[in-house]
């Protein structure tokens, strides 16, 4: 039956989605051949031969700037409208008149409820998948253009060598990592879901909104959390045992996956909850 | 014949009053039982309960021997009185849908009354009218062989002629051993089809019997003892 379920999900938010991911990856070839354009325009207008030349190479560039910075904002937009598309499937399947029949369906509460994460965190990988890629190839586009290696450079100040490789510090932050990376894919969605799930609980009018905006709200309070658990993180192992790379890290991870894991958790089970025992389809 | 459903001290209490107040009772298989009352009289909650869409608040319900979940929903057929469809789906997505999760439904009988009804297979539910949505969605909760069907206000908005074909639709395909719960308060168009009939006001049941005895014994009709137990 999650086979099924799934399936159904899956199309049926694919069923605009995929249209959507289509306009993206356009969006980014556009933005990588309009970056080249805007390199050819500089050095037009670096060579110009007359003023008349140089304004209609000023306006070209202003042009193609703005051809730019669209594309980059509809790739960004993407990846909002398939947040909401997600939710939209998830609020409207579940809290609206289809509610009757899906609720009604011989399975399950939490098959139901499996389903839709399924659903919702493959089109969550999917939709992370094209904005890095795209935004990559853009990347690597402006590189290449350029000639400039600053890119790498900014990547380079970020990646902090160990002094001494370790083996058994090698696996324990690739797992706690990995970890943390799927825990980062999974919670967002189960987060969003159980706003939306409280707000259709507690609201009668505006759901959607008033979901995204406990989710926003609950975003904020971690994010908050997060910062704050790092500065203390690094001053408590740098206090006992030095600076380390491998201890840093994983310390880090660990934080990361025991506050992100605990929300996932209740997350889950309180979203369950809530829809075996407290729902009410107007 | 065995019982179908029952229900004892059922109660259902939302924020803060109750839609329904210590109900206690039992339907037998292969009846069609008329549940009515006036608007607002607890009829929807009960029928939700039993559809498993909500969770009594005390009491206790079975059906066919189960407590509503996934068993219980394998059994029964329910029509909401609003449709259920998603409008991006085509008549034929929905019968896939109702074949894929339902064991007992019979999609060469919901053809064959589609059909009958000249509504096109490859029609998307967006272009439907409400009155044939409504159609489609009888047809589809008729199509399954369910043990108890719980029907929620089906002729409420549809016009004379769509009633009688509701009715006859009603009466020509549910199985001798199924039992049909019927919620309305337009009881003329239905008392003639109903074995029994429970009048349920402000969440209480007020009176339950055989409809053939009120028109034997009383030489009323239920019309008319609706009338006189609800009169304002």
């Amino acid at each position: 039956m999650l086979r099924k379920l799934f399936k159904y999900d899956f199309l049926a938010i694919g069923k605009n989605m995929w249209i959507f991911t289509i306009i993206a990856i356009c969006l980014a070839v556009v933005a990588c051949f309009t970056f080249n354009g805007i390199y050819e325009i500089g050095n037009f207008i670096g060579n110009a031969p007359s003023d008349r030349d140089m304004a209609l190479g000023v306006s070209l560039m202003m042009a193609a700037v703005m051809l730019f910075a669209l594309c980059l904002c509809g790739i960004i937009a993407y990846a909002v409208i398939g947040m909401i598309m997600i939710l939209v499937r998830y609020y409207s399947n579940f809290f609206t008149d289809e509610g009757y029949l899906t609720f009604t369906l011989p399975v399950k509460t939490s098959t139901l409820l499996h389903s839709k994460i399924l659903s919702g965190i493959s089109w969550f990988a999917i939709i992370g998948v094209v904005v890095v890629l795209s935004f990559v190839a853009v990347a690597t586009t402006i590189a290449a253009v350029t000639g400039d290696s600053y890119l790498w450079e900014v990547s380079d100040y970020y990646t902090v060598e160990p002094e001494s490789i370790s083996v058994i510090g090698e696996i324990i932050v690739g797992m706690t990592e990995t970890i943390s990376f799927v825990i980062a894919i999974i919670e967002p969605v189960l987060l969003m879901f159980l706003c939306v799930t409280l707000a259709s609980v507690i609201a009668r009018r505006a759901r959607v909104v008033i979901g995204i905006g406990l989710f926003f709200a609950v975003n904020s309070v971690t994010s908050a959390l997060v910062t704050a658990g790092d500065v203390f993180m690094s001053y408590i192992t740098t206090e006992y045992f030095g600076y380390n790379y491998y201890i840093d890290t994983a310390t880090q991870s660990v934080f990361y996956i025991l506050l992100y894991g605990s929300i996932l958790v209740v997350s889950y089970l309180l979203n369950r909850y809530l829809l075996k025992n407290k729902l009410n389809l107007i | 014949m065995s019982n179908i459903l029952e229900a004892r001290n059922l109660t259902k209490v939302y924020t803060r009053e109750a839609a329904l107040d210590n109900i206690s009772m039992t339907i037998p298989g292969g009846k069609i039982i008329g549940l009515l009352g006036p608007n607002g009289s607890g009829k929807t909650t009960l029928i939700k309960l039993i559809a498993g869409l909500l969770v009594p608040t005390s009491g206790e319900l079975y059906i066919d021997g189960h407590v509503p979940g996934e068993k219980t929903k394998a059994v029964v057929s329910y029509l909401p009185e609003r449709p259920y469809f998603q409008n991006s789906m085509k008549i034929c997505d929905m019968l896939s849908y109702f074949e894929d999760f339902y064991a007992d439904f019979d999609r060469q009988r919901a053809e064959q009354m589609l059909y009958d009804l000249h509504i096109p297979l490859d029609a998307r539910m967006r272009t439907l009218s409400k009155g044939t949505k409504e159609k489609v969605q009888l047809v589809l909760v008729m199509s399954r062989r369910a043990k108890l069907y719980l029907l929620d206000e089906p002729i409420a908005g549809v016009d004379p002629a769509a009633r009688e074909y509701i009715m006859r639709t009603i009466l020509t395909n549910y199985g001798e051993d199924s039992t049909i719960i019927i919620s309305t308060h337009l009881i003329t168009d239905i008392e003639q089809i109903l074995d029994e009939f429970v009048f349920i006001h402000r969440g209480r049941i007020v009176r339950a019997g055989n409809a053939d005895d009120v028109r034997i014994e009383e030489q009323k009709s239920l019309d008319q003892l609706f009338r006189e137990v609800f009169k304002c």
